[in-house]
């Protein structure tokens, strides 16, 4: 039998990058983003991507000091077994109630426009259960899946975008660049909002033959999700200005329901949108998920990370159920991502990366760049 | 336990000590054979003697109806009986050296092998092929004598085509892998033959080109077709079932195919096919999910429509797995999808009909599956008049009863016709299936539960793998010039590479379509015409 | 693992056979594809708190299939709070309700008069998830009920003869088109003023003519359809009309489809800023008198003239109307400056109001174009 080599291609990588970083949160985002960037929303973005397209270059950095080898393999190497096991812990925590944020919101969204009665816990239960199937396949499957459901998902979208350009009116991003220091302070805490996932690279990058090669495929994909943000906001902005941008709690939806097809079989479009955006859920939740059953298995020393997929579904489950509702869903979301995310995506990776310097572990100059 | 006792009866009969031995003596070894032939009367022995003196004993063993008589007559009989009298009788070294002269001199057939045991002589006989018994010898000769009645080579009626060659494979293992050397004349195109079946048998023929294929595949495949342990191989599905990755999955991994030349492409691909007596279907692996959508013809007609056709397929492919869930899940949970106009004059047209729209489309499919499955089983002219009593009778007057709304059966149909428009017979019953599921969770989650059947599908298509190649290939592990011949089908002069995956020696062709320059009158006085005449 | 494995299969197969909450079968649903919504009068009110009267406007879909004498039914209703009121209708029907294509909504006069209401119904409508943000909206001088009694001669469905009315504005700029997308917009950025056209019924149709102007979520006064075509030539959102032009005694039809304006700021000088609204007309003029020509260009010139004058005049006029009578800047100044000359309007920012009355001084250049006459010299 052909085994399953655990390899990951380099275009891969940047789909992987690419469908955990977009999620659900597009939706909200915007408004996040009109709120505190106004009109200049889009510039932020555009700011903030090339930021994090430097920091995951970093995370490259740290990923290519030990090739092969994956971020809970190497951590217990940096700070030690024990130290590192308990960070891998904490990190998957923080990624499974990462996941439980977006499966409740996406549930939540999901009711409100799709299927008002069925009740949350059958929403979830069958989305979580499809992601299993898939987590169970390795990391192989992971990344086609990533690989496949990338056309899938973003050629509709942008399909369906399109007959709404007519009706922008791009003077609403007038004027551009006011004030943009006091907006980009503002707007800069609210960062892994939006960003948030490019920390999984971390994990995956371990499974690539060469982590030197991760640049390019990195770099592209942040900069589609910088491109795809900004596109975004310019669409929402544009579409409504920031003003009325804020006012809605999902101001991209309800961009996409204005849109009007007259003498076509489909009339509205958020309908579509919506089940497109399972397929988004879908794939953030399945990349995140792999990374806590593989950092699971990292931590019980196992040979394979199957196993963990149920239970820890089920913890999932029981995580995602815990919100009131979408206002505290919101509240906790705010905390989670303006303070612990900040933690694990940008703390960590960086102090690994120094203690690995200075404890000059692993291979210090990668032999091609 | 079970796999013990496999194991064991696996090694009885490889294990050439198993087998029994021949001896010198013809009487003896005529009677062992006679014990373990019993009962078996289509078998014939034709016992003979030579020379002078009638003293040198032959017996000829075949199995009638599967021999080419004329032949044991012309060539074997009568070149021994009669011939052998014209040799000189007191050549003394004659009777030492009988078996030699039989073996190498005397019968004009162009199959002739020696054997030293009676198990390999009974298969031999059992294949067709006779048995000579010679006295005084423990050598056995098998002489090629296989002359059965067989379907001659004609049409493939599963995988008709307009333009392109019209021969298919028959019931014949010979003729078929004859079909695919014809197309490969190149002695790097190996043909590795082995026999499956503890009791069939069967000839199994594994074809692959040596620099092409991956010797990884290669070697993986033989390993496969090595471990099973059966006692019959009846047909492609056997081994299909056999050996495919994951044999509870809907989609089929292997590719079964009646054309030669589609044989002949796939080896030209580097995959590996692999021929099977008694059947005409060849099988052909690695087979892809892009590769279920190709049909023969769509290389040999011109590269545009080729390609409009191929996008038409991949839609249709698609609709008829979603359609009727796209239309539950819009009528029953989301009708602000639709048109006012449209919302209005469904719901018109199902007023009164007392089913939800889940179970009117189970009604419908099922209704629409039993007539598909009835004109099959059905002699074709029969066929026909099913499909006009069930689509036209059944159809209109489910809806005159008010039991189904006549949009429902639009739908059922529009979706019948799509999913024939999917080449292969198994593929399409993997759609067939699935759009059941499809339409259960559309019916239980409206399109919230379509897209997660769909994802579903999706996930289980991206875990499988069709001997190490996934499934989904082109599409994952994406390499962009594989992309060249998927939806689209690029013109031949553009692809000019195999297909990365699969295959080790990459380059295909080289472009020379620069060289056909156009002068002014269209001609170019010949030059570089002689390119490919022989030196 | 096994055993698992069949519970949850089993789990499933009961769920799924066994609960399709939200199936509602497209024939089950009551498409309301109109909304009229009205003050409650004391007569009207079956307890005290009653404050709405809503009025449903669904077609009939049986008949539509096999051709009945009504094609739609309307529907009343009277409750304290918006939503409750939909809810009540389920006491009387045995349909469910379905919001996601309705076309129109209509607001009776009593009810853009009352701020507290309105604001009450514009979130109502604004919240829920199943408006289509695409329906038009309308005012009634006069109570909303009136035009739920119309019976529509062209149209079976009265919502859709309200909303094709709208969609005429095409060709009749005078009808002012206002999906409630826009309105919201329009409310969110100005802080409660916007202009909803009205909608005036009679026995057996309906006419859009003119619009009414919010301001501060109140309904301060009309603007006549004369008006309400200027109103889209300011706010450069006129498709087609005509303007009847003068030349030598002869009323010319000028019948322009296309028309472009820009906004301008010139100079600011002391506390006054100065505007201009550049307008370009493009079109045809088919009717003159028979047997005179009127491919002639000094003609036209003078026609062009005249045409320019009429448009300086009505925007002109309009723009008093705004700057004087309702003071209230419906006519995109705010949001030009806003955009193109934030400095200067965050100065202003702050009273606006008075500020746009007395210090905004506003000029009309207009260009007609006649490019056409028709088949006929």
């Amino acid at each position: 039998m052909i085994r399953n080599n655990d390899n990951i291609s380099p275009y891969q990588l940047s789909m992987i990058l690419i469908m955990a970083v977009i999620g659900v949160g597009v939706f909200n985002f915007v408004q996040i983003a009109a709120k505190y960037g106004g009109n200049d929303a889009w510039i932020i973005m555009l700011a903030m991507g090339a930021v994090h397209i430097l920091l995951a270059f970093l995370l490259i950095k740290l990923n290519c000091r030990f090739p092969g080898k994956t971020f809970p393999e190497y951590i217990q190497q940096i700070i030690g077994v024990i130290p590192g096991k308990i960070l891998v812990f904490l990190i998957s925590s923080y990624i499974m109630l990462n996941l439980a944020y977006e499966v409740r919101e996406f549930t939540e969204v999901a009711k409100m426009f799709l299927l008002p009665r069925t009740p949350t816990e059958i929403l979830m239960f069958a989305l979580i259960l499809v992601c299993v199937y898939v987590v169970r396949g390795g990391v192989e499957s992971v990344a086609r899946l990533a690989e496949i459901t990338f056309p899938i998902l973003f050629i509709p979208f942008f399909l369906v975008l399109l007959p709404g350009f007519t009706s922008l009116d791009l003077t609403n991003l007038l004027p551009v660049g006011s004030e943009i220091g006091t907006k980009l302070t503002r707007m800069v805490p609210h960062a892994p909002h939006a960003f948030r996932g490019i920390e999984y690279i971390l994990f995956y990058i371990g499974f690539m033959e060469r982590p030197q090669k991760a640049y390019k495929p990195v770099a592209w994909g942040l900069v589609f999700v910088t491109g795809f943000y900004t596109l975004v906001s310019i669409i929402v902005l544009s579409a409504f200005g920031a003003k009325s941008a804020t006012k809605s709690i999902w101001p991209l939806l309800i961009y996409i329901r204005n849109i009007n097809i007259p003498g076509l079989f489909i009339e509205r479009l958020d309908g579509i949108i919506l089940s497109l955006w399972v397929v988004t859920v879908f794939t953030t939740i399945i990349t995140g998920f792999f990374i806590v059953t593989y950092s699971f298995s990292k931590i019980f020393n196992t040979k394979e990370q199957k196993q963990f997929a149920l239970p820890l579904m089920i913890i999932l489950y029981y995580l995602a159920l815990q919100a009131a509702g979408l206002a505290e869903l919101y509240q906790w979301g705010d905390w989670i991502f303006k303070y612990v995310s900040s933690i694990f995506i940008y703390v960590v990776p960086v102090f690994a990366l120094v203690i690995a310097a200075l404890r000059r572990l692993g291979v210090k100059k990668s032999e091609d760049f | 336990m079970g796999l013990f006792t496999r194991r064991k009866m696996a090694e009885k009969t490889k294990d050439e000590s198993y087998k029994v031995q021949s001896t010198t003596s013809l009487d003896e070894n005529l009677e062992k054979i006679k014990l373990m032939l019993t009962d078996c009367e289509d078998i014939i022995y034709k016992e003979f003697r030579v020379g002078v003196e009638q003293d040198l004993r032959f017996t000829l063993i075949f199995t009638d109806g599967l021999v080419d008589k004329p032949f044991i007559n012309d060539s074997i009989l009568a070149d021994l009986m009669y011939h052998a009298r014209e040799i000189s009788p007191d050549a003394p070294e004659l009777k030492d050296e009988l078996y030699k002269l039989v073996r190498y001199g005397s019968i004009p057939s162009p199959e002739l092998k020696e054997i030293r045991n009676l198990d390999d002589a009974i298969l031999a006989i059992l294949t067709g092929d006779t048995v000579m018994l010679i006295d005084g010898t423990a050598n056995i000769i098998v002489i090629g004598t296989k002359g059965w009645p067989a379907r001659g080579v004609s049409e493939p009626s599963t995988e008709a085509v307009i333009r392109g060659p019209r021969e298919g494979f028959t019931e014949t293992y010979r003729f078929n892998s004859a079909l695919v050397r014809r197309r490969i004349r190149d002695p790097r195109l190996k043909l590795k033959q082995m026999q499956i079946g503890r009791r069939s048998f069967t000839d199994i023929g594994m074809m692959y080109i040596e620099d092409i294929a991956k010797p990884e595949l290669v070697k993986e495949v033989k390993r496969r077709l090595a471990t099973i342990d059966i006692d019959a191989i009846l047909d492609s599905g056997y081994i299909e079932e056999l050996i495919e990755d994951n044999p509870f999955s809907l989609f089929p991994q292997i590719k079964a195919t009646e054309r030669p030349d589609k044989v002949a492409a796939a080896l030209y691909q580097g995959k590996v096919a692999i021929l099977i007596d008694n059947t005409p279907f060849a099988l052909i692996v690695p087979a892809t999910f892009n590769a279920f959508f190709h049909a023969a013809e769509d290389h040999y007609i011109r590269w545009i429509p080729a390609t409009v056709l191929r996008l038409m397929r991949f839609i249709a492919g698609t609709l008829s797995l979603i359609m009727p869930a796209l239309y539950i899940a819009v009528t029953s949970y989301h009708p602000g999808i639709l048109p006012t106009e449209l919302v209005l004059s469904i719901a018109a047209a199902r007023e009164g009909v007392p089913f939800p729209a889940v179970i009117e489309a189970l009604i419908l499919e099922l209704t629409f599956e039993l007539l598909r499955e009835a004109g099959v089983r059905l002699p074709t002219l029969i066929g026909g008049v099913v499909g006009i009593v069930g689509g036209l009778v059944i159809g209109q007057a489910a809806v005159e009863a008010g039991i189904v709304s006549p949009i429902m059966v639009i739908i059922v149909a529009v979706t019948a016709i799509s999913s024939f428009s999917i080449p292969d017979y198994s593929f399409s019953n993997a759609f067939r299936l699935f759009r059941f599921l499809l339409i259960f969770a559309a019916g239980f989650l409206g399109l919230y539960g379509m897209i997660l059947g769909l994802l579903l599908m999706i996930g289980h298509l991206v875990r499988l793998k069709s001997f190490g190649t996934p499934y989904l290939s082109p599409f994952v592990s994406f390499t962009a010039s594989d992309l060249k011949d998927t939806f689209v089908r690029l013109p031949i002069f553009m692809m000019k590479n195999r297909p990365l995956g699969i295959a080790k020696d990459k380059i295909r062709m080289v472009n020379n379509r620069g060289e056909i320059k156009q002068t002014k009158d269209g001609y170019n006085n010949g030059e570089g015409a002689d390119k490919n005449d022989k030196k | 693992m096994r055993i698992f494995k069949i519970i949850v299969i089993l789990i499933l197969c009961a769920i799924i056979l066994t609960a399709c909450w939200d199936k509602v079968e497209i024939e089950d649903r009551l498409f309301v594809l109109g909304i009229g919504i009205d003050k409650a009068k004391e007569e009207e009110k079956s307890q005290p708190t009653d404050r709405y009267v809503i009025n449903f406007a669904s077609p009939i879909v049986s008949a539509l299939k096999n051709g009945g004498e009504e094609t739609f039914s309307t529907y009343k209703t009277i409750s304290s709070i918006f939503a409750l009121g939909l809810n009540q209708m389920y006491e009387r029907i045995d349909k469910k309700l379905s919001f996601q294509h309705t076309r129109v909504l209509i607001f009776g006069e009593d009810l853009l008069k009352d701020e507290r209401l309105f604001r009450e119904v514009l979130d109502a409508v604004g919240r829920a998830h199943d408006f289509h943000r695409n329906m038009y909206v309308f005012a009634v001088p006069g109570r909303a009920d009136e035009v739920f009694k119309i019976k529509p001669k062209f149209t079976s469905i009265l919502a859709m003869y309200v909303s094709g009315i709208a969609e005429n504005n095409l060709y009749q700029s005078s009808i002012y088109k206002m999906p409630a997308y826009q309105m919201y917009d329009n409310l969110i950025n100005t802080e409660g003023d916007t202009v909803i056209p009205t909608l005036r019924p009679s026995k057996e149709e309906a006419k859009v003519s003119g619009v009414g102007i919010i301001k501060d979520y109140k309904l301060v006064g009309y603007l006549d359809d004369k008006d309400s075509e200027t109103l889209n030539w300011l706010n450069n959102s006129a498709n087609g009309g005509i303007i009847a032009g003068q030349h030598k005694g002869v009323e010319v039809p000028y019948k322009y489809n296309d028309f472009n304006t820009k906004l301008k700021l010139d100079k600011v000088e002391g506390d006054k800023i100065y505007l201009t609204y550049n307008m370009e007309a493009e079109g045809s003029a088919e009717e003159y008198i028979w047997n005179q020509s009127l491919l002639d260009q000094k003609l036209l010139d003078d026609l062009e003239d005249n045409l320019e004058k009429i448009i300086e005049e009505r925007s002109k006029s309009v723009v008093d109307k705004f700057q004087k009578e309702f003071k209230v800047d419906l006519i995109g100044v705010a949001e030009y400056l806003r955009k193109n000359h934030s400095e200067i309007y965050k100065a202003i920012e702050k009273n606006y109001e008075s500020f746009f009355e007395s210090n905004i001084v506003i000029e009309i250049e207009a260009k007609a174009a006649i490019r056409r006459v028709g088949t006929i010299e």
